[in-house]
């Protein structure tokens, strides 16, 4: 199958007038706010060190920034710095005052609870690393009063799972023993607060116990570029294919033009 | 006239068994194609214009002539008989599929009903002879009338009448039971989207594609998962749920999980393709269907099959565009 279709879909938003002094802040900013993101994880991570982060987190503070606080989110992961694990665990549990989250706050969230994940896959953060391991039980994120629910889920009790999934996520991208040990708790011995959330999650598991075993092996620029290359042999392999349909298929029509020169 | 028009007209004429000096200059003058509304009849088309595909093509004519703009023609008739023959294969916006076959000795006319306010277009010698029909649509609730809005431009090639020439791409699609996509989203937003950035011409390495994309059948209902997407296999079975197009509510997974801070919205395999909803998503469907057809990423932005889905993502390369218009599914 070609994976390598992937879209990603980031929106290009007018830049605004907030005019700060520090040329780091003004780089930060156009960097979350530019029209195209990095697609490599390795790019990402080099893009900017632990100064950025004041100003990243001060961007996931401010409503003007809506639209990017997935990126802000991602970006201060991807940097490692220990201060971002409190903001982005304040961000995940601020009120939120509306009972429907826009889509891309939504995606924030999936970001945010994510990034704590790659912050304990750089740094080891035994905060972050608790929070994503208490988040497997869904009905934590109620204890902790996370406000707000995707606008295509219909209860708390039912978003709540994709939070949960969403720690399942970031414990896998962390690559660390015990997130990789909480993980297979959750696949072999769910507690009685988890089984229903595990209840579907047979591949999914599976799945992200993989990608936490190379992350693991290879570290995180390393475990998405391996899914990469995978992808690009396969998109290779259907072109090849569709180049022999083509050639295939003109070779028919050469076939019927000599059969029948003159006709239309 | 071209030299080439110039000989094609010249051609017909010496045809005189089926040919007057009338029909050449009408030939070479142009004609109208227009669907009247009131009618609800398409007219305008020549006798010489359907004397390249008449009905005794393999039957009747005893010399043919091959000509590059059109193809071969009769050169000579066995009979006196203009024995024209009309096919048109006419698409409404909504999907509805119908296919006129005329038969007559005269003039004659292919006649249709579809729910479009007006249909009219020109179609012309010098050289292009093809036919465009833009087509308008327009609803009236409650004796509350929208404005006709654009929904696609037909081309009709005289060339080879008794076929549209613009590509016509059936969609299939299914959503997940809490996804919210209605039929009216489908044919009033999306897909004439599509249609129009890929006809428009934006300059800049773009062509002007003619396809027509529109939904075929009703939008299938699934189930089955929990409307995201998490791993492959999920997605191998989202996948093959009945349906070129399966909308989601999220896709966690596409061949890998993505990368930090980009959001996945389209995953496309083979002839199926994965979509969440999205704004931009005339470029977002297109882009997956040339995914569909083998396409790969285009490194520069502004063009649909950029691997970032951007509204301003508009433009086609005509490789990528033959690729569409000759589907390989």
């Amino acid at each position: 199958m070609n994976w390598q279709s992937v879209t990603l879909a980031l929106v290009a938003v007018a830049f605004g007038t907030d005019a700060r002094p520090q040329q780091l802040e003004r780089d930060v900013q156009d960097f979350v706010r530019a029209p195209t993101f990095p697609t490599s994880y390795r790019e990402l991570a080099n893009s900017n060190d632990a100064a950025a982060t004041p100003q990243l987190i001060d961007l996931l503070n401010s409503s003007a920034e809506e639209a990017h606080w997935s990126r802000v989110a991602a970006l201060l992961g991807a940097i490692g710095d220990e201060r971002a694990v409190d903001a982005l665990i304040a961000f995940v549990e601020k009120p939120v005052g509306a009972e429907r989250l826009s889509s891309s706050h939504e995606d924030a969230y999936r970001e945010s609870i994510t990034s704590l994940g790659l912050l304990v896959n750089r740094t080891g953060n035994g905060k972050a690393l608790k929070y994503l391991i208490d988040g497997l039980t869904p009905s934590v994120w109620r204890q902790r009063r996370v406000e707000g629910i995707a606008d295509w889920t219909t209860s708390y009790e039912e978003y709540d799972k994709e939070l949960s999934k969403y720690a399942l996520f970031g414990l896998a991208l962390s690559g660390h023993p015990e997130a990789g040990q909480a993980l297979r708790s959750l696949q072999q011995s769910p507690t009685l607060g988890q089984q229903q959330f595990r209840s579907g999650l047979d591949s999914t598991l599976v799945q992200w116990l993989e990608v936490h075993q190379l992350v693991a092996e290879r570290g995180l620029a390393g475990m998405y570029e391996y899914y990469d290359a995978e992808r690009l042999a396969e998109d290779e392999r259907e072109l090849e294919e569709a180049n022999r349909l083509r050639a295939e298929r003109a070779q028919q029509q050469r076939l019927r033009e000599a059969q029948n020169p003159l006709g239309p | 006239m071209s030299l080439r028009s110039g000989f094609v007209a010249i051609g017909l004429c010496v045809a005189a068994f089926i040919c007057s000096p009338q029909e050449a200059l009408a030939y070479s003058r142009a004609s109208g194609i227009t669907f009247a509304s009131v009618t609800h009849t398409l007219s305008g088309y020549s006798r010489t214009w359907k004397d390249w595909n008449d009905a005794d093509y393999y039957v009747d004519c005893l010399h043919w002539v091959y000509d590059y703009d059109f193809g071969g023609y009769c050169y000579l008739l066995q009979t006196q008989y203009n024995y024209a023959h009309v096919k048109a294969d006419l698409y409404s916006p909504t999907g509805f599929y119908q296919t006129v076959t005329v038969t007559d000795f005269e003039d004659a006319v292919a006649a249709y009903s579809l729910s479009i306010s007006s249909q009219s277009g020109v179609w012309t010698a010098e050289g292009r002879h093809y036919a465009l029909a833009y087509v308008y649509q327009q609803y009236c609730p409650y004796s509350m009338c929208t404005n006709p809005f654009w929904v696609g431009t037909w081309e009709f090639s005289a060339g080879d009448n008794t076929q549209a020439t613009q590509s016509v791409i059936s969609l299939t699609m299914s959503r997940y039971s809490t996804t919210s996509l209605s039929d009216a989203e489908v044919d009033l937003g999306i897909v004439p989207s599509s249609n129009e950035l890929l006809l428009t011409n934006d300059s800049g390495g773009d062509v002007s594609c003619s396809i027509a994309f529109h939904r075929s059948g009703s939008i299938n209902v699934f189930s089955d998962g929990d409307g995201t997407i998490d791993d492959s296999s999920e997605l191998t079975t989202i996948m093959g749920v009945p349906g070129r197009i399966e909308v989601v509510n999220a896709i966690n997974w596409c061949g890998g999980p993505p990368a930090p801070g980009n959001t996945i919205t389209g995953c496309a395999s083979g002839a199926g393709m994965v979509l969440r909803r999205w704004s931009s998503e005339g470029v977002l469907w297109a882009h997956e269907y040339g995914h569909n057809q083998s396409l790969s990423h285009n490194a520069n932005s502004g063009f649909v099959m950029y691997g970032t889905l951007q509204p301003g993502n508009r433009r086609v390369t005509q490789f990528e565009c033959d690729a569409m218009r000759n589907p390989l599914n």
